[in-house]
């Protein structure tokens, strides 16, 4: 029961973080809402997960949160490697500038 | 105003400290113009380069290969009146001899790339497992890309300057070679093939790609591909 109580407070902390954090990506905002409300339920409602889990012909609830964690989890890989290359580039961008600026051409 | 004053030379450096000077000096005897980008050595390289009479162009940090040939390729492009550029490599595996005879082809041919073969002539010098995972790679890329190419990772090449405004890099590491076929696949931009005699010394067979590498280009290539 600890375990449970402590889980639901991570993911109503994650909850409320979510919706008071600036953020310029709506896609960013919607997965943390989107995961505390899924980690919410996952933790208090095993009975709906199961509901739910039937209805898409998935045995268990415990393996649609695996399914389901799993694709959230390689999506979020892919948005992270996403927005690592962005700011590689950048940081090459600004590199490069400075570079040709500061060349030494009187050699 | 011979081909050789047209022609720009690219050389991009990291931790070169032990060849570049050599590698220089041997270009300078017959090229006025050569550009060095040193990509965030951590080495002495930059004081070697200190005491050479050329453009040195130095990155604030480590950016890899194909960043060093674009921002060449910038300072071409915006600062010089350059007709070619070559693209040579810093550890010495490259012939001199190469350059020149590239530096004169690219004026005399109406092909806007000369890529460098290693295949062509003196396959022999290649070392048994770099030669297997080079053929799988020129296999893949012709497959891929439709071209028809002996070499596809070779750092030897001549553009004419019209081709380097047609070219674009966006890859940092050493996968812009294959970026560069992507492109030249895609505009449809003439190219032809000339050999190259590849020095293989311990030294740049341990600067060289590694296996490892290839999977890294294998990645990049992958991220290019899907972002287009």
């Amino acid at each position: 029961m600890i375990i449970k109580l402590l889980l639901c407070g991570v993911f109503l902390l994650a909850f409320i973080y979510s919706i008071l954090r600036p953020s310029k990506s709506i896609f960013s905002k919607f997965f943390l809402i989107f995961g505390s409300i899924l980690g919410f339920i996952s933790t208090i409602g095993e009975k709906y997960i199961i509901v739910v889990a039937n209805f898409l012909g998935v045995g268990r609830g415990t393996d649609l949160i695996i399914y389901v964690a799993l694709v959230v989890i390689f999506f979020f890989i892919f948005y992270t490697l996403n927005r690592f290359h962005k700011i590689k580039r950048d940081i090459s961008a600004l590199s490069r500038d400075i570079s040709l600026r500061d060349v030494n051409k009187d050699k | 105003m011979n081909s050789f004053d047209k022609t720009y030379i690219i050389i991009p450096v990291f931790n070169e400290e032990k060849v570049i000077r050599k590698t220089i000096s041997e270009l300078k005897k017959y090229f006025n113009n050569i550009i060095v980008i040193n990509d965030g050595s951590t080495d002495s390289t930059n004081i070697e380069l200190d005491k050479l009479k050329i453009i040195t162009i130095n990155h604030p940090i480590n950016l890899g290969q194909g960043a060093s040939i674009k921002t060449g390729i910038e300072f071409v492009l915006n600062y010089t009146n350059a007709e070619a550029v070559i693209t040579f490599d810093a550890d010495g595996q490259h012939s001199v001899e190469d350059a020149k005879i590239f530096a004169k082809k690219i004026f005399e041919t109406e092909k806007k790339i000369i890529f460098g073969s290693r295949f062509l002539k003196n396959e022999n010098n290649i070392p048994f497992l770099k030669k297997i995972i080079l053929k799988i790679a020129i296999y893949l890329t012709n497959l891929l890309f439709r071209v028809k190419l002996t070499d596809t990772h070779n750092g030897l090449k001549a553009f004419k300057i019209e081709a380097l405004r047609e070219i674009e890099i966006n890859i940092e590491g050493y996968a812009f070679e294959t970026e560069i076929i992507i492109d030249v696949s895609k505009k449809n931009i003439s190219y032809m093939e000339l050999p190259t005699n590849i020095i293989y010394t311990e030294y740049s067979k341990a600067k060289g790609q590694s296996v490892l590498n290839s999977i890294r280009i294998f990645e990049d290539i992958m991220i290019r591909l899907f972002k287009k």
